[in-house]
This record gives C-alpha cells, sequence and structure tokens, in this order.
C-alpha cells in the first residue's frame, strides 16, 4: 500500500507582496487585497521554489530521486520547498514510493510562449519575467529614470514588497494572479495622461472579453469589477522625460485563481477568472493584454481619451448609480454618478449642480430604504 | 490678492508673451509689466494703498531696479522673488511623501540636486513624480501635502 499525503492549505495565506505596486495614496494595489490577519509570510526564498514548481507544473508525478538529481537538491531542501509551496496555497500529493506530483494547476511565465502568442506584435514589447520581486512598478520605474525604451514588460511570478499608502499588505496564491508593469513612454505632456488609467481599463475590457469573459466593468477611476467583486486593477506611476514627454510605468494585476483560504482573508468582494469559469494560461493572456495595449494606448496617444469614452461608459458599473468620493478618509461629496467627461473626471451629479472629479475614492451609497 | 494668484498671473504673461496684463479685483489692481524676454520673475510688491496699484514686471534681476517703482523694502515677497518655480504638470491631489508614515520628500531649506523627486502628483490613480529640474535650495512649499492643485499652479521655488 502507498502511504500517500497531500499538502493542504491549511488555512495559510502566502503573502504575495502588493500586487504589482500599490496605489500609494489611496491604499488599494491593483488587486486592492489587504489582510485581516497575515497569513505566514514567505521568506525562505533561498529555497529554491520556483525551479521546483516549474518542474512539477506538468502535473505527472516525479519520484524524489529524479528531482533531486534534476534540480541538484538535498533531501531537506525538497522538503523545504514543499512545506514553502504548501504554505503558498498550492496541493501537492507527496507519496513516499512514486515521489510528489502538482495537484492545482500552474502556468509557468515564459517569456517564448509570451512572444509566440504575441505574433507579429512581439517586436514591440520587450519582456523579462522574474520569479519574486519587490514591486515591478518599482523596478521599472527605475529604469525609467536610466531612460529605457518604451515596450519593456517586467513580469513576476510574485511581488514581495508592500509600500501601500495605508499599510495594508496583500494575498493571492501562488500563480494565481498576473501581476506586471508595462513601460511606455509618450510625446504628450503629463497633463494629456491623466486619464490613462481609463484608456488602460478599456484595454483590460476587451482582452478580457476576448478570452471569455463576458459582464467586466470598470469602476472609476481603475479597477476592474465582475459581478460587482474586484477582478483586478490598474496602477500608474510617471515620471518626465528629460526630453519631454512622459514615461509611464503601467502596473496590472488580474485575478486568475483564488483560493479559498486566500479569499478569506481579503477584506473586500473579489472575483477571479476561475470562478467565472475561465481557465486561461497565463501567458497567452498576457499576450492578448499587451497586443490589446498598444492598439489602445495608440488610439490614446492618437486622439484622446475622447475616442475611447463611449467604450468606457458602456463598461461603466457605477452609471447613475448613487455614489460617495471619499479623500484622505473623508466623504467629499455624493451624488449620482453621470459618466466620465472627455478628460476622463467623473461627473456626479450633487444637489449643488454637476460635479467634476478627478481624484478620490470611489464608492457606491446604498440608498436607504 | 493671494501670492499663488499673483504668481500663477506672472506665468500666465510669461507664457503668452503678452506685454502687459491689468487686473482688477475689488479693491486691489495688479498690473504685470512684461519687459524683454526673462526666465525669472521678480516681484516687488507694492504696499496696499487706498487706491492699490500693483506692478509686477517679468523681467531678469539686473533690470528690475530700473523699470519698476522702488518698492518699500518691508513688503517684499520672498516666497516668489527668487529663483525657479516648479509647477503642476496636472489636474490632481499633490503629494509630499511616498507614502503617509514616509518623510517627505523635501524640506523647506534642504538642498536638491536635479533629477530628485520632489512631490507625487496624482490623478484618477496616475501617480505622476515631479523632480526638480535644477539644482538648489527649496526657498517655498507652496501647497500643503493632500491638497488639490490646478494645473500651472506653483508647487515649490528652488533658489
Amino acid at each position: 500500500m502507498y502511504s500517500t499525503r497531500t499538502y493542504k492549505v491549511c488555512g495559510k495565506a502566502r503573502l504575495a507582496g502588493n500586487v504589482g505596486s500599490l496605489d500609494q495614496h489611496a491604499g488599494t494595489n491593483q488587486l486592492g487585497y489587504s489582510l485581516r490577519r497575515i497569513g505566514r509570510v514567505v521568506q525562505d526564498m533561498t529555497v529554491p521554489v520556483f525551479p521546483f514548481l516549474r518542474f512539477l507544473s506538468d502535473g505527472r508525478s516525479h519520484a524524489f530521486d529524479e528531482i533531486r538529481q534534476q534540480l541538484g537538491l538535498s533531501q531537506a531542501c525538497v522538503s523545504e520547498v514543499l512545506d514553502s509551496l504548501a504554505s503558498a496555497g498550492l496541493e501537492i500529493e507527496i507519496n513516499e514510493q512514486t515521489g510528489c506530483r502538482l495537484l492545482t494547476p500552474f502556468c509557468a511565465l515564459n517569456v517564448a510562449q509570451v512572444e509566440r502568442f504575441l505574433g507579429d506584435k512581439a517586436h514591440l514589447f520587450s519582456i523579462e519575467v522574474v520569479d519574486q520581486t519587490g514591486s515591478t512598478n518599482e523596478d521599472l520605474m527605475l529604469r525609467a529614470r536610466q531612460g529605457a525604451a518604451g515596450g519593456l514588460v517586467r513580469v513576476a511570478e510574485e511581488q514581495s514588497a508592500g509600500r501601500g499608502r495605508r499599510r495594508r499588505r496583500w494575498v493571492s496564491a501562488l500563480g494565481g494572479t498576473l501581476t506586471f508593469s508595462l513601460l511606455w513612454n509618450f510625446d504628450e505632456a503629463a497633463s494629456a495622461l491623466s486619464s490613462l488609467s481609463l484608456a488602460v481599463g478599456v484595454s483590460l475590457v476587451r482582452s478580457l472579453q476576448t478570452m471569455g469573459l463576458q459582464g467586466v466593468q470598470l469602476k472609476w477611476p481603475n479597477d476592474l469589477l465582475w459581478q460587482q467583486r474586484k477582478l483586478g486593477g490598474i496602477l500608474i506611476e510617471s515620471i518626465a522625460r528629460p526630453a519631454g514627454g512622459i514615461s509611464a510605468v503601467i502596473g496590472i494585476g488580474i485575478n486568475l485563481r483564488l483560493l479559498k483560504p486566500v479569499t478569506d482573508l481579503i477584506d473586500q468582494p473579489t472575483a477571479d477568472l476561475g470562478s467565472a469559469g475561465v481557465h486561461v494560461d497565463r501567458n497567452r493572456l498576457l499576450a492578448r493584454v499587451l497586443s490589446d495595449l498598444s492598439d489602445v494606448l495608440g488610439t490614446y496617444s492618437r486622439n484622446g481619451f475622447g475616442a475611447l469614452r463611449a467604450e468606457w461608459q458602456r463598461a461603466h458599473a457605477y452609471q447613475d448609480k448613487m455614489v460617495a468620493i471619499e479623500m484622505s478618509g473623508e466623504i467629499q461629496l455624493d451624488g449620482r454618478a453621470l459618466g466620465v467627461d472627455e478628460t476622463g473626471a467623473l461627473l456626479v451629479q450633487t444637489a449643488e449642480g454637476t460635479r467634476t472629479v478627478h481624484s478620490g475614492e470611489l464608492s457606491l451609497r446604498l440608498k436607504a430604504g | 490678492m493671494d501670492l499663488r494668484k499673483l504668481k500663477k498671473l506672472i506665468d500666465l504673461v510669461q507664457e503668452s508673451g503678452i506685454a502687459e496684463l491689468e487686473i482688477s479685483e475689488g479693491e486691489e489692481k495688479v498690473r504685470i509689466n512684461r519687459v524683454g524676454s526673462a526666465d525669472q520673475a521678480v516681484v516687488p510688491a507694492m504696499p496696499v494703498a487706498p487706491a492699490p496699484v500693483t506692478t509686477i514686471s517679468a523681467l531678469p534681476a539686473a533690470a528690475a531696479a530700473t523699470a519698476v517703482a522702488p518698492a518699500p523694502e518691508d513688503t517684499a515677497a520672498p516666497e516668489v522673488s527668487e529663483g525657479n518655480t516648479v509647477k503642476s504638470p496636472m489636474v490632481g491631489i499633490f503629494y509630499r511623501a511616498s507614502s503617509p508614515g514616509a518623510n517627505a520628500f523635501v524640506e523647506v531649506g534642504q538642498s536638491v540636486s536635479a533629477g530628485d523627486t520632489l512631490c507625487i502628483i496624482e490623478a484618477m490613480k496616475l501617480l505622476n513624480e515631479i523632480e526638480a529640474e535644477t539644482s538648489g535650495t527649496i526657498k517655498a512649499i507652496l501647497v500643503d501635502n493632500g491638497q488639490p492643485v490646478e494645473y500651472g499652479q506653483p508647487l515649490f521655488v528652488i533658489g
């Protein structure tokens, strides 16, 4: 008889850093997860978690001898990696005789794959995959300061650093999100780019529809919703280029698969592609998103947000709903959301007339009675 | 009329290239007179007299003394009188630090080098980092943290 044991998630969450850089000024990162309690903080990246994971990602059973030889690991190290993966929300079946098998599907990020899916648009991008980094936005902001060319993409299996404005921390299951940043250089001045988050939102709705998810909506200015729950988010940082124009680092996070113990730790309703019935290879999704972004950002540069406004409006989650705008924890105004103007600013019909909102946190206001 | 508004008007005159602009607001009247082309604005503010006319000339410091009516020393406006003004490139919220608990990027009196981050202007989740274009000392920070700013609004004076 085989003695089989399966690593379970055990209610521990892998702390995945603030997914794709955070929103420093409003307390939500792209995915906006905040923990009520912190699970196990993964700090044991000295063990080769990702090479191991990639090796097991075929879903087949691998003998321990084979694993040790292929990856050059000691028995102790293998045990450590298994512990680490279990704490990261992955299920692994361990059998002393036949070896181990990854039960949770894991699609490793792979540059060649993304480029293959990008096809004739592959030349527009220069893609880097890293196992772990503090924040892909932060990495690309550094590169932007050094004058890097546009089209640079940095994708991370895991982001670990948190620098959220309200000291929130974020979680996701390993491999369960797509988090990346794209550096894009614009000739326009900063004032022409304030609606960029909205343009990127329009692009993401297109991508997800193409991948088979209908009903994706946008919450002003930078969240992706599905059935009123947060599916993903956008955070953009920018800096002036010495030669003129702006370098924008567009950070994007999309939930593919959040495990139950992880979602329990998140204090806002979340959605993921998996539970919406869309199972997609992350490399294919990334290629789709980049491809659509190159189109949308082109339109945006040529014609401004006005050319994308109708599409944004069609996906507007809170159209004609009662909303409140908060800033620094205080409600600034409330009223009916009328949509966005040509500059991307939110129009709110208040008792004092229509107000134009450029900043702040938007929330739905439920009518009493 | 507050300094911020004056500075805005001076910028407007400088950018537009018009020679003179006169604006009345209630009892106050301001005339901005542009002599030659200048990078630095000199603002010798006049005291508010019963029928006040404040003349502001946007011209090089060296030429200021001859072109502008003498101003009493005690009413000079040092905040905007010397150095380069860093203006907001967009409408948004002004943040002096990368996060609420973090130290401000710069303080008054601190010396900065070109390329140093001065602040962040956020609009619709676009966080735009503003860098110093010139080296110098922060002479004034004209906006409070977390306050909304307009396009072209002066944020810092670097001398």
